[in-house]
């Protein structure tokens, strides 16, 4: 038998990278990064110089801070950017239907997951390799030892390594992009950050655990010297970043050797994500198209059910949802009593899993915090509003995008249903979602108004006055939700309009929503590298270009540099108001142009004669 | 006394999308009661004609595009009440069930919620899926669906059907079955404008066709007058006994004939039918001595005619 030649050739790393190259998008995304990245030194490095009075010789032995800012950006790029790079790679060849293909050639599951992996690694590091100079340039000033430098490419390396391997396992695991997507950023966020907010909130004494078990490591010969912060080390024990710091001052290969050593668990989680990736990678290559949201609210029915089975309530039902036909609204009536995230039964179910967890935790945190301003029903509150903006994205993005994907739309066109009462129809089923999603957040802001209040009595004297203000907190809690909520179901539905497929739509969304909650700080960031003396009380107010500004300065009572809560809060209800407006109006006054049909608006010229259609008679009769 | 419009008037119609120019000025004009077979190959801009008529196509130029002398551009809510669009694929919700589609679609035309049901009923007998009638939409086969599409279509009665490849990826019986629905609908007197590659279907349904080819007409008109300006440069294969390239020239003297060409085992006479009929050529052949093995006239069906009348370009 003829022996086949060995030989090395990684055809899907190949095809991955072809591809990559002759998208447009990958060179001016490149472009975009390079100039921000490169700004950004640049700010840093005039702000080096600007007190060196003329001197340049100065600037010498202080290439650590420019050294560590950049170090920070890296990591800051790899786990914004990494998630969204990696998740797609194996969900892609599922929506494609090309996954099978690549499963019947000689390539074996463990070949695609590492060249699928080494593909998506291979574009972050041409992100990263941009910074390589400007580290150079940094060590050549001075300042940074060789360890720290090692350290940092090495932190920065592994780091890369864990959050490309955790999107590939979700991208393995999962059927869709939308659905790996939102599972690297959560899994990512728990990951690194899980572990320090129970610790933080002392949940269950998991703070109190983890203490003692710090003590007790530190009996150990080695470890000794670097678990002596009570714990905080196993909570970060994930993150890169934090072991750059710890290790960034120290110098030696002894800080060498202790980042690699700290760095094993990172690495076994690398290994671990790759293998469970190379495990499901078969195994969920085919999975038919399921409503995981209905298969769950299905479970919630059984378990309701069940509970509802009783001696005392017999099964009894108290709202017996009746299908009917539908009589004036059709459209809103297939949204609010065909889909999941619409019809009463489910959305009760929602309320219930969210309401009772929340009110229980609402006790359990008040209990332990004697304090006006209560650390875990903030985090709740935050979290609640991140599950908000989550449900609303995918609900109401897919409003239109869902129909053009399932090849509806165009039918439904064609019915003389003007644009803005299909419209308004179909947003009926997420109004509902958002009412229900509105009790959460409520029953949140009325129990920290309702503890401030309590609290007010017994500390008047209390060092932070504002977080006594508890009307003040209700009122802008209130307003806030008000407007937010109706803001981002236009804003989401807008960009259902505009992107074609509903994959992207949700994407874009909750891109979206990231890059406005944190652009204006990046972009504050400039004013003040370049001008450090910058009176940053004049461009205080800019602070709420960024919607979650006003959620967080709320939440956290931190209204001294205003000197009034009311001021911010009406500068944010005009600004957001505003935005309100703007969304609605464009996605009402827009909706036929946006889904590419005729309006009676429109006027087509005659090609010859030039005469607007309008001018035309509507009837003729030659 | 007023003449009466014809049901679809289109003048100098043009479609781009960016610097592409699907439709280059098209004219045609359908008739009440016609059923008008568009034809030609994929990207000749078939379907941007008919997402015109339908209200969908947001950007082109035109003279005039009108149904039922009402214009397109002008009146789109109107269109929307006259005509009934089936696109080239499904649109159905596959949440639903027939009946609850069917209402779905009732209520979006309006349609008085006393008569609803009845109507309902009708399209689905119609359509023969009344045993369907409660079966969710995701369980019923291609064919069921396409059917239940033209259900769909005809809910409101409209004047005008705009059916884009209604038998595309349909099996053959499926395919028998939508053929047989459009009869019963030309029978009841709609105009309909179908769209499809299935041409044999086309011909044993059309009153008139369209061949599309690049965004240009390359003909139109009935059937017969087609076929009858095609037949007027007819082939006629010819096998005879002996020396065939001898007897060419004595066949090319004939009075009608417009070229001899010698091919393998036959020859290709290209005949002008306005001057000399078949059977007449089959005499004179025969009275030059030549003995015939076979003589056959090309049959003239609508793939002919698409292949002569077309040559494989797109816009």
């Amino acid at each position: 038998m003829k022996m086949r030649k060995f030989q090395v050739s990684l055809p899907l790393l190949a095809k991955e990278l072809a591809e990559m190259a002759n998208r447009r998008r990958t060179y001016i995304i490149r472009t975009i990064y390079a100039l921000l990245f490169l700004g950004f030194v640049g700010f840093i490095y005039l702000e080096s110089i600007s007190g060196l009075q003329n001197n340049p010789m100065a600037i010498l032995g202080r290439g650590r801070q420019i050294f560590e800012s950049m170090v920070y950006l890296q990591f800051t790029a790899i786990y914004l950017f990494l998630p969204a790079i990696t998740c797609s790679v194996i969900t892609q060849e599922k929506e494609r239907n090309s996954l099978g293909l690549l499963l019947i050639t000689r390539l074996s599951p463990s070949t695609i997951i590492l060249e699928k992996y080494l593909g998506r690694l291979i574009t972050m590091i041409t992100f990263l390799m941009l910074g390589l100079p400007i580290l150079a340039f940094a060590y050549s000033l001075g300042g940074v030892s060789l360890a720290m430098f090692i350290n940092a490419l090495w932190l920065l390396l592994i780091t890369m390594l864990q959050v490309a391997a955790l999107g590939v396992l979700c991208s393995s695991f999962c059927r869709t992009t939308v659905s790996a997507f939102i599972a690297t950023y959560v899994v990512g966020f728990f990951m690194l950050f899980g572990l320090g907010i129970l610790y933080g909130l002392n949940l269950f004494y998991f703070g109190d655990l983890l203490r003692s078990i710090s003590r007790s490591l530190q009996g150990a010969p080695y470890l000794a010297n670097y678990f002596n912060r009570g714990g905080e080390e196993l909570c970060f024990i994930m993150f890169g970043p934090y072991w750059f710091d710890r290790f960034s001052m120290r110098g030696g290969a002894a800080s060498v050797f202790s980042v690699f050593v700290f760095s094993i668990p990172i690495m076994i989680t690398t290994f671990m994500f790759l293998i469970f990736a190379h495990y499901f990678l078969v195994r969920r290559a085919f999975l038919p198209a399921r409503n995981y949201l209905l298969n769950l609210f299905k479970s919630l029915d059984r378990v309701f059910s069940k509970i509802n089975n009783n001696r005392v309530t017999r099964g009894i039902v108290l709202v017996k949802e009746q299908i009917q036909l539908p009589e004036f609204a059709p459209i809103a009536w297939r949204e609010t009593s065909k889909k999941s995230l619409g019809t009463f039964r489910y959305l009760f179910r929602i309320l219930v899993t969210l309401e009772v967890p929340i009110l229980f935790i609402c006790v359990l945190i008040a209990t332990g915090s004697p304090r006006p301003v209560v650390d875990g029903a903030v985090i709740l509150l935050w979290l609640v509003w991140g599950l908000t903006v989550l449900l609303l994205a995918v609900s109401a993005t897919s409003l239109i995008s869902g129909e053009r994907s399932h090849e509806t739309l165009d039918v439904l066109l064609t019915t003389p249903i003007s644009g803005k009462e299909l419209l308004r129809q179909k947003i009926a089923g997420v109004k509902r979602l958002c009412l229900v999603l509105l009790i959460p957040l409520l029953t949140i802001v009325l129990f920290e108004t309702w503890w401030k209040w309590e609290y007010s009595y017994i500390a008047s004297g209390y060092r932070n006055e504002y977080a006594l203000q508890w009307f003040a907190y209700l009122v802008g809690s209130l307003i806030t939700l008000s407007i937010y909520l109706p803001m981002l179901i236009w804003l989401f539905c807008w960009i259902g309009m505009k992107v074609k497929s509903q994959t992207k739509a949700i994407l874009t969304a909750l891109g979206l929503i990231i890059v406005w909650c944190i652009l204006p700080f990046i972009l504050a960031f400039p004013i003040f590298m370049l001008n450090p003396s910058f009176d940053e009380d004049s461009i205080i107010y800019g602070l709420f270009l960024s919607p979650a500004s006003f959620v967080v300065i709320n939440e956290i009572a931190e209204f001294h540099e205003f000197g009034t809560p009311w001021i911010p809060l009406l500068v944010n209800t005009i600004i957001y108001g505003g935005c309100l407006l703007l969304f609605r109006s464009q996605c009402l006054n827009h909706i036929d142009e946006n889904l590419g049909r005729l309006s009676d608006q429109d006027i087509h010229f005659s090609r010859d004669t030039k005469i607007p259609v309008s001018d035309q008679p509507i009837f003729s009769s030659e | 006394m007023s003449i009466q419009p014809p049901m679809v008037e289109v003048k100098d119609l043009w479609v781009r999308y960016g610097t592409y120019e699907a439709v280059k000025g098209i004219s045609f004009s359908i008739p009440k009661g016609e059923v008008f077979g568009f034809i030609g190959p994929n990207g000749a801009g078939k379907s941007s004609t008919i997402k015109v008529l339908a209200t969908l196509q947001r950007d082109y130029d035109c003279q005039s595009v009108k149904i039922n002398g009402i214009s397109v551009g002008k009146a789109p809510h109107l269109i929307r009440e006259m005509i009934g669009y089936m696109p080239d694929f499904f649109g159905v919700y596959e949440d639903l069930t027939a009946r609850e589609y069917l209402h779905f679609f009732a209520a979006a035309y309006r349609i008085d919620r006393k008569k609803r049901k009845a109507i309902v009923n009708d399209v689905l007998e119609l359509t023969d899926l009344t045993a369907k009638i409660d079966a969710p939409v995701d369980s019923l086969s291609r064919g069921m669906k396409q059917r239940l599409a033209l259900a769909r279509v005809l809910l409101h009665d409209p004047d005008l059907l705009l059916l884009d490849e209604p038998a595309s990826g349909l099996d053959p019986r499926a395919r028998i079955e939508v053929r047989e629905l459009l009869v019963a609908l030309k029978e009841m007197g709609k105009t309909i404008i179908i769209s499809s590659h299935i041409l044999h279907e086309l011909s044993q349904l059309c009153t008139s066709i369209g061949i599309i080819e690049a965004g240009q007409f390359v003909t139109q008109g009935s059937l017969d007058h087609i076929y009858k300006r095609l037949e007027l440069s007819r082939i006629i294969h010819v096998q005879v006994v002996g020396d065939m390239n001898g007897i060419c020239q004595k066949i090319e003297d004939i009075d009608g004939v417009k070229s001899v060409t010698a091919q393998a085992d036959r020859l290709a006479i290209q005949l002008q039918e306005d001057r000399l009929a078949v059977e007449d050529l089959h005499a004179k052949i025969a009275a030059t001595g030549a003995k015939i093995r076979m003589f056959q006239a090309e049959a003239m069906d609508m793939e002919t005619v698409f292949m002569k009348l077309t040559e494989g370009k797109t816009a």
